[in-house]
């Protein structure tokens, strides 16, 4: 009697179990990959920290050093934007804007990411060991097999069909939303949906990149006061985030081309659950 | 039959590695309700199961060598039950949910099981869920937690035969002799 009870017991509770959403799980799984990841390079600086001491202090460094801030932000590097260099794992932070009324952006990278306008990887970076600093540059422009990325972005002109470019200085979210659902080349897959994000009011959206069919003499698809950013291929996926920052949008982008392998857009999409939008330093 | 039937209709073969989700979707209700056996606490099932996914989810590419996933969650979150378990008694607790509400009445029509299940002492309840919600034979039960064939076994019988006293009380008593 109690086998049969037993069976009828749980075929009822299966079919009555909640589910959470798979993707919550998956979430908090890469922001505690991130964590670990995190701790193990921070002891691995503070073992080679003794080290570098003695080694540094002839040269000038490339690697981005930690801030000395004795606050609790202390363990966070500036990000050094623009310069391609593979940086270590650990906590990062920086200025999207010279607009001081925008955030900044703090998130946790894994080891062996590049740094340019934002923390990408691509085919091959991995296989560097010498001359970083020159070397991650050159593979990048030669059209690796894949590439990935997170950018955040203070969008002043964004292109627009009919190969035109809109200057978006001074508009609001909606408008910034409205342009992305219309720049050329881009088809929108998901959204756009509000919801709220990085602890503010966010507009969620993905899109896809298409074939050149309608190709436009220009190779960016938007850019900032300081740089330009530019289609990556027929198959590149845009995850994309505008943010409202008390009514100044924010465009956060996580990028991957059509190559990329499912383990390292994980990795990304963990950079992007890490990310903190805080008052800059 | 579509794709996804032929793929979710049959075990995984050696050279296939089904990813997380196909894991989390073939597998989270069960684990639910064998860990909800395991423990006796429908709560606390949820939260095993979620954290042994969570830890899956962290381990990325090296859950994909895991041979028997399902085992693994199962193991994962009974060995956290079991160091959970000392913890709560020095009143430690905290975990935020990711449930949506769950329905009251689902499960009324159990509550003599379920009673009967909570009823029992926790090494009885852990073999008598393994062997009845998760079909695992006495070897297996062995092997997950760690103890002889033998004593799975005693507890085996030991529980079917006080799950049947519970359940004849509930009914409206037993005959003693």
């Amino acid at each position: 009697m109690s086998e049969q009870l037993l069976e009828a017991f749980r075929e009822d509770a299966e079919q009555h179990a909640r589910v959470p959403a798979f993707e919550t799980i998956q979430a908090a799984g890469r922001r505690r990959r991130l964590r670990r990841h995190a701790v193990v390079g921070a002891m691995t600086a503070c073992i080679l920290g003794v080290s570098g001491i003695v080694a540094g202090t002839s040269g000038d460094s490339t690697d981005p050093q930690p801030a000395e801030d004795p606050d609790e932000t202390s363990l966070t590097t500036p990000y050094p934007v623009m310069t391609n260099t593979t940086l270590e794992a650990g906590a990062y932070e920086f200025r999207p804007s010279k607009d001081t009324s925008l955030p900044a952006v703090r998130f946790t990278l894994p080891a062996g990411w590049n740094s340019w306008l934002g923390p990408n990887r691509f085919a091959g970076l991995d296989d560097l060991t010498t001359d970083e600093g020159r070397t991650n540059g050159k593979l990048l422009v030669q059209d690796p097999e894949w590439v990935l990325g997170m950018v955040a972005l203070d969008v002043k002109w964004i292109a627009q069909r009919g190969c035109t470019m809109t200057d978006l200085t001074g508009e609001d979210t909606t408008s910034l939303v409205e342009a992305l659902t219309a720049v050329p080349r881009l088809t929108v897959t998901s959204g756009p949906e509000s919801t709220v994000r990085f602890g503010h009011p966010a507009v969620h959206l993905q899109m896809r990149e298409q074939g050149t069919g309608d190709a436009c003499p220009q190779d960016s698809l938007m850019t900032t006061a300081e740089a330009a950013v530019r289609y990556l291929g027929r198959g590149t996926t845009i995850d994309a985030w505008v943010v409202d920052v008390d009514g100044r949008p924010l465009l956060l982008m996580a990028v991957w081309t059509a190559r990329t392998p499912s383990a390292e857009v994980q990795d990304l999409l963990g950079i992007v659950d890490s990310i903190e939008l805080v008052e800059p330093r | 039959m579509d794709a996804d039937t032929v793929i979710l209709g049959r075990p995984w073969t050696a050279d296939e590695h089904p990813s997380l989700r196909d894991v989390f979707d073939m597998s989270y209700r069960r684990l639910v309700v064998q860990l909800y056996g395991v423990t006796g606490n429908l709560d606390e099932a949820e939260d095993l199961v979620q954290e042994a996914f969570v830890r899956a989810a962290a381990a990325g590419r090296r859950f994909d060598k895991v041979e028997n996933p399902e085992a693994w969650l199962r193991t994962t979150a009974i060995n956290q039950h079991r160091s959970r378990w000392r913890k709560l008694r020095n009143g430690q607790r905290a975990r935020a949910r990711m449930l949506p509400p769950r329905d009251p009445e689902a499960l009324e029509s159990h509550l003599e099981i379920i009673t009967a299940l909570r009823a029992l002492p926790e090494a009885q309840r852990q073999v008598i869920a393994l062997h009845y919600l998760a079909d695992l034979p006495v070897e297996t039960i062995a092997q997950e937690l760690g103890i002889p064939p033998g004593t799975v076994k005693s507890r085996l019988s030991r529980g079917r035969d006080a799950l049947a006293t519970h359940l004849a009380y509930a009914e409206g008593g037993v005959d003693h002799v």
